[in-house]
């Protein structure tokens, strides 16, 4: 009997029908869509402030007064790699290694003392243990460069601008770094110190200045959880458990001790403005996003029950009618329910179809990738279009519960 | 009565009698103009609130002399820049701390905020050290370290230690004031760091070169780069999200608006039957849905406003500006949305003979 009374209900206003659906999906699409967006934000926030530089440097151990007036210290090359195999090596994004020395530049007859830098511009490097492989080099750390012209290969050399427009060196000239020939392959401009120096390819700076296998600094690139009061205390004053709950967290100070422990001879040290100011950027968006999702489904919850309640009130004559025949309250709930459950299942699948859409055009469009599908949306998508539904259904039911029949079938409101 | 007396006298009665279904009808405009204006307004706050979070990596620009040093009088030229934010000058040269290699740096102390600093900011005639010289020369803080430079031997207190992880870790720093009186350069400047909006960043920066003359002036891409790739970014993001909004707004609403019309069809074969013109009728629906669409624009305006304002002080800790027009833009959406939900249906049913509707088909 309830399912007939409800086919007939809605083949008879299919359009009024209609219309609920479309509303009740456009409100769980919004909400569902931005609740897709706040999973997935942090991760994306988080790639793209990587394009403001390494947030850890690592550098050579100091020890005593030896090590910085005169003598010199240095890492191993060979240690670049197991950077990759640390607990956290997923968050690695980006390495880049240098050797930093000083260094005479001639050209034709001029001369100056530079400091040149041997590093890697784009570097595969097989990951030990794996097919996969991993890239490193300058452009994995820092984006920014712009070098007119292209990046050294081995017997390459690139200027600095201002170091260029200094000695008039053009790209395709070719000047002497200690007597030796190089090709400049191209100028960079960063309006930092780069535009004073020289680079070359690692393996042509080592071999340049006798210094096979070593570097002076290595910056990183990661992926990190912003710090919070937990992760400022001192990991020497920590209990056991806390010591684990900051390692096993990927905040830059513990991503920084483990590159430490891989490093032979090298301190590893956070970048701090930048991780800091991560973190309070990140925070920022995340919420912005939660307040945004929190607000459309309030707002969503309010414009659906507003639907319903229209829809549903223009139904009173048919309720004082089933009164009159007979119907007793919990029928008349039980019928008016189980069209709200109708809807708000229809309604729910299909606002969860457009936020997949919708969550994947804002993920391609914006961040150049998708966001990332979760199953688990459809579920909750329903759950929210049932429960407003529900919910919008309540005042018209109250309000039908209350009507005497023969005063809405004399024409009455 | 005249015409018009019975259109005002049904529109009264007509709301007065549903008031009800009005006050429905209405709320539903006004949470979707809510949501709309709310969600345009962050749109167009956005640039300027994250902006505000960005400016903490520092400068985006920077204005220095190939070889030599600046007089810091060219510094007043920078004040009549609108799109500078903030500059400040700052001073190095190679010195020596306890006979380590360090770098003097003399800077505005007050941009030091947000460095790590293990005990106080210097006063007067004080340093900080950077840490990779505190380990290499093992000085507490309160401590003296002789400062080799411009050919003197000069003790100096140690105020505390800095780390950034950058070049100031193996440097001295101290204000822009006392490094200029320690190396004999008063009145002069090494380099002068500047911020300035950064949608117009090139532009500013031809501005300052052509102020200061013989100065080369350069945006630090490391910065510039990064900060506007990622506002527009977010403001792309926001602009989409908006967009979605008022789609799917628009789209719900009419849904409402256009099954209260259906459901007065009755109404409107009554109306024809006793004489009513499609003209007549179709006003009537038109202007209520009009007055039903003004209202709700209204008081969604002003719920949409709020809303802008406790999003922002939720994530940003400080209001957001919203534009003026956004009033008569949520008034607007109002109005378009009820007439045209009310106006579709309204076609159809108008032109259905009265007999056929009174009869319920």
């Amino acid at each position: 009997m309830l399912l007939s009374l409800l086919k007939h209900s809605f083949l008879r206003q299919k359009k009024a029908m209609a219309m609920m659906v479309v509303s009740v999906s456009m409100g769980t699409a919004i909400a569902a869509s931005l609740i897709a967006l706040s999973m997935d934000i942090k991760g994306k926030v988080s790639k793209e402030l990587r394009s403001f530089g390494a947030n850890i440097t690592v550098t050579p151990k100091i020890e005593g007064i030896a090590g910085i007036a005169g003598q010199r210290r240095y890492l191993r090359e060979e240690d670049i790699i197991r950077i990759k195999t640390i607990f956290w090596r997923h968050n690695i994004v980006g390495i880049a290694p240098a050797l930093e020395e000083n260094a005479e530049l001639s050209y034709g007859d001029k001369r100056r003392k530079i400091t040149a830098v041997g590093t890697w511009f784009k570097k595969e490097l097989p990951l030990p243990g794996e097919t996969a492989k991993f890239e490193a080099g300058v452009t994995t750390v820092s984006p920014w460069w712009a070098i007119e012209g292209s990046p050294p290969e081995a017997g390459g050399v690139v200027l600095g601008s201002s170091l260029s427009r200094e000695l008039g060196v053009r790209e395709g000239d070719e000047v002497l770094l200690d007597e030796r020939p190089f090709k400049v392959t191209g100028i960079v401009e960063t309006g930092g110190i780069e535009d004073g120096r020289a680079f070359l390819d690692l393996w042509d700076m080592q071999q340049l200045k006798g210094l096979p296998g070593k570097v002076s600094t290595i910056s990183v690139s990661a992926l990190t959880t912003p710090m919070d009061e937990f992760a400022y205390k001192d990991p020497s004053l920590m209990s056991r458990k806390e010591y684990e709950k900051w390692y096993c967290t990927g905040y830059v100070t513990s991503i920084a001790k483990q590159i430490e422990e891989v490093v032979a001879g090298g301190r590893a040290k956070p970048v701090w403005h930048i991780a800091e100011t991560e973190g309070i950027v990140l925070g920022r968006m995340s919420m912005l996003i939660y307040l945004l999702s929190a607000a459309s489904l309030l707002a969503s919850a309010l414009g659906v029950s507003t639907t319903m309640v229209a829809g549903l009130l223009r139904r009173l004559d048919e309720i004082g009618l089933m009164k009159a025949i007979g119907a007793d309250g919990i029928q008349i709930i039980v019928i008016f329910l189980s069209e709200a459950l109708i809807i708000g299942t229809a309604g729910g699948i299909a606002g969860y179809v457009v936020s997949i859409g919708v969550a994947k055009v804002v993920g391609l469009k914006v961040f150049g990738v998708a966001l990332s599908e979760r199953a688990l949306l459809l579920p909750v998508s329903v759950a929210m279009a049932l429960l407003i539904a529900a919910i919008g259904s309540l005042l018209p039911i109250r309000r039908a519960l209350k009507i005497k029949p023969a005063v809405i079938l004399k024409g009455a409101r | 009565m005249t015409n018009r007396q019975w259109f005002f006298h049904v529109l009264k009665n007509s709301a007065a009698q549903r008031k009800g279904r009005v006050f429905v009808a209405s709320a539903s405009v006004a949470i979707a103009a809510a949501v709309v204006t709310a969600a345009i307004g962050l749109s167009l706050g956005i640039r300027q609130k994250l902006g505000g979070e960005l400016k903490a990596y520092g400068a985006n620009a920077i204005a220095s002399k190939a070889e030599g040093y600046m007089d810091e009088s060219l510094l007043s030229a920078l004040s009549g820049v609108k799109a500078i934010e903030s500059y400040s000058g700052q001073l190095y040269q190679a010195a020596a701390a306890g006979g380590v290699d360090a770098e003097l740096m003399g800077i505005d102390l007050k941009r030091a905020s947000g460095w790590k600093i293990k005990g106080s900011l210097p006063g007067e005639g004080e340093t900080l050290l950077g840490v990779d010289i505190q380990a290499a020369l093992r000085t507490e803080e309160g401590g003296t370290v002789v400062l080799s430079v411009d050919g003197r031997e000069v003790p100096v207190r140690v105020s505390g230690f800095i780390e950034t992880g950058g070049a100031e870790d193996r440097a001295v720093v101290m204000s822009l004031y006392d490094a200029q009186g320690l190396t004999g350069l008063t009145g002069k400047l090494s380099a002068v760091l500047i911020r300035a909006a950064s949608d117009s960043l090139d532009e500013t920066v031809r501005k300052v070169s052509a102020l200061m003359p013989g100065v080369t002036v350069k945006t630090l891409r490391q910065v510039a780069y990064a900060e506007e790739s990622f506002l527009s970014k977010v403001e792309l993001l926001m602009a989409l999200v908006t967009l979605v909004v008022v789609v799917a707004s628009g789209i719900s609403v009419s849904s409402t608006m256009g099954a209260t019309v259906l459901e007065r069809i009755k109404e409107i074969g009554l109306m024809k039957a006793i004489g009513g013109t499609k003209k007549m009728i179709g006003r009537l629906y038109l202007m209520e849905a009009a007055l039903i669409g003004l209202a709700g624009g209204a008081a969604g305006y002003a719920l949409g406003f709020a809303s802008a304002q406790a999003v922002s002080m939720g994530a940003f800790k400080s209001y957001i500006a919203m534009p003026f027009y956004l009033v008569f833009l949520s008034l607007g959406l109002g109005l378009l949305i009820a007439v045209l939900a009310s106006g579709f249906p309204l076609g159809p049913a108008l032109r259905q003979s009265p007999s056929a509707i009174l009869r319920g088909e």
